[in-house]
């Protein structure tokens, strides 16, 4: 008997419990294994599972030098354009957007989902049933009663040139000490704030972008070094007394699933 | 303690208690569903023969007490790691047929912390060989044409040194 008398599910199976990086040299084993290892799960896997465990909540500069033997690879201003992120968060709604311009001050703009559209998710709020819901209005003008609006909002944002082609999806909860602020909530000055939490969640696209350097990395690392230092060169904005720094603080905890921390700060000059 | 009868493929009548064999949940479901009475008919274990289901019955001996598996498919302590405890390690030093043998009974038996350590034990031997090395351990032959191994090759570049 050998191996190829096990089911395809019992090779998966097997695969499974390799580290991503015995995936590349299995894959070139056989086209059975080859066609197990490139299936999305496998994929995700490689860019996430050993790493997750490892470096699970330490800090970036502790990771770091600790994983890659590569450098990030360097940023490529796309075409000479201005850098602009712009995360459209509910691309289908429109309920947060960020977008920062190079010498402008960068805006981060939150509304109420409509909540008959919005994937939002309650939590212990089961008790008051809340069927009252769909007449919430989608935007108070002064944004009174926003963070009682905002348990989690979950925004799925495909085409953001963060990630083209990818979804990013950034999850806002309100026991965390975020703000919420657009223009008139612009970061107070000289504190120092912390928006804790921001996950997003992505998907590494085949075609890596350009944005991010065009040369894939050789690892989840590297990949979330590159995210990191687009958002900062995003955020970076020449006559703007504010500053946001986007911060890698660790990986989710969701098995299979590609979930990655960040910390926003935010202060003046 | 009751027990059970166990008639593998090969015709050989086992006796286990019923609580060692009810690792195995399709026994498990099987007892359920005839109101756990079998204590004078053997259960018939088709798809296993005698060797196999006596180091089975041996691994559910040894793992009677264990507190059932995770509910989640998905749970993290179940395909994170190829770690293997000591005795599932001396367990599992068998020759590559009888290890595949014992796979497809967890499988078909429906043991998944079985399941598990066989299939940890396989991917320790794949671990950390090349490519070549795997398909002796395994005598796998190199089935790909020229263009496939190509495109693997393209594939998995960005990632290799």
């Amino acid at each position: 008997m050998d191996i190829f008398r096990l089911p395809n599910e019992l090779h998966e199976h097997i695969l499974h419990h390799l580290p991503w990086h015995d995936h590349f040299l299995a894959a070139s084993v056989c086209p059975l294994w080859a066609t197990i290892l490139q299936r999305e799960p496998f994929r995700r896997k490689r860019h996430y599972d050993e790493l997750r465990d490892a470096w699970y909540y330490n800090s970036y500069e502790t990771v770091h030098p600790l994983v890659f033997n590569r450098e990030a690879p360097k940023h490529v201003d796309d075409d000479g354009k201005e850098p602009n992120l712009s995360l459209h968060a509910l691309l289908d709604r429109s309920a947060l957007e960020v977008r920062v311009k190079r010498g402008r001050a960068p805006k981060v703009i939150m509304k109420i989902p409509n909540p008959g559209q919005s994937e939002r998710r309650q939590r212990s709020r089961s008790g008051s049933s809340k069927s009252g819901d769909e007449h919430l209005p989608s935007i108070p003008p002064d944004f009174e009663g926003v963070e009682q609006e905002f348990e989690i909002c979950k925004y799925n944002i495909s085409q953001s040139p963060l990630l083209q082609s990818d979804t990013v999806i950034f999850d806002i909860t309100k026991e965390n000490d975020y703000l919420v602020f657009d223009d008139r909530f612009a970061p107070p000055p000289v504190t120092l704030g912390t928006y804790k939490n921001s996950r997003v969640h992505l998907r590494v696209p085949l075609e890596y972008p350009i944005r991010l350097g065009g040369e894939k990395p050789q690892s989840v690392m590297g990949l979330v070094n590159d995210i990191t230092s687009y958002m900062n060169m995003c955020f970076e904005a020449k006559d703007n007394l504010d500053w946001i720094r986007a911060t890698f603080i660790g990986f989710g905890k969701v098995h299979h699933t590609d979930e990655l921390h960040f910390e926003f700060r935010y202060g003046s000059y | 303690m009751s027990t059970i009868k166990l008639l593998s493929s090969d015709n050989a009548e086992l006796a286990v208690d019923k609580e060692v064999a009810e690792r195995s949940i399709l026994i498990k479901n099987m007892l359920e569903d005839v109101g756990g009475d079998m204590s004078d008919q053997a259960i018939p274990i088709p798809n296993v023969n005698e060797a196999v289901l006596r180091k089975v019955i041996e691994w559910c001996e040894h793992h009677k007490s264990d507190p059932p598996p995770p509910a989640d498919e998905d749970s993290d302590s179940r395909k994170k790691s190829t770690d293997i405890e000591e005795w599932d390690q001396k367990f599992m030093q068998v020759d590559q047929e009888m290890l595949f043998e014992i796979i497809l009974a967890a499988n078909y038996l429906d043991i998944k912390p079985l399941l598990d350590v066989g299939c940890k034990t396989v991917a320790n031997m794949i671990k950390g060989k090349s490519p070549e090395e795997i398909r002796k351990t395994f005598n796998i032959q190199n089935d790909f044409t020229p263009e496939e191994e190509d495109q693997i090759r393209r594939e998995n570049e960005w990632a290799e040194e």
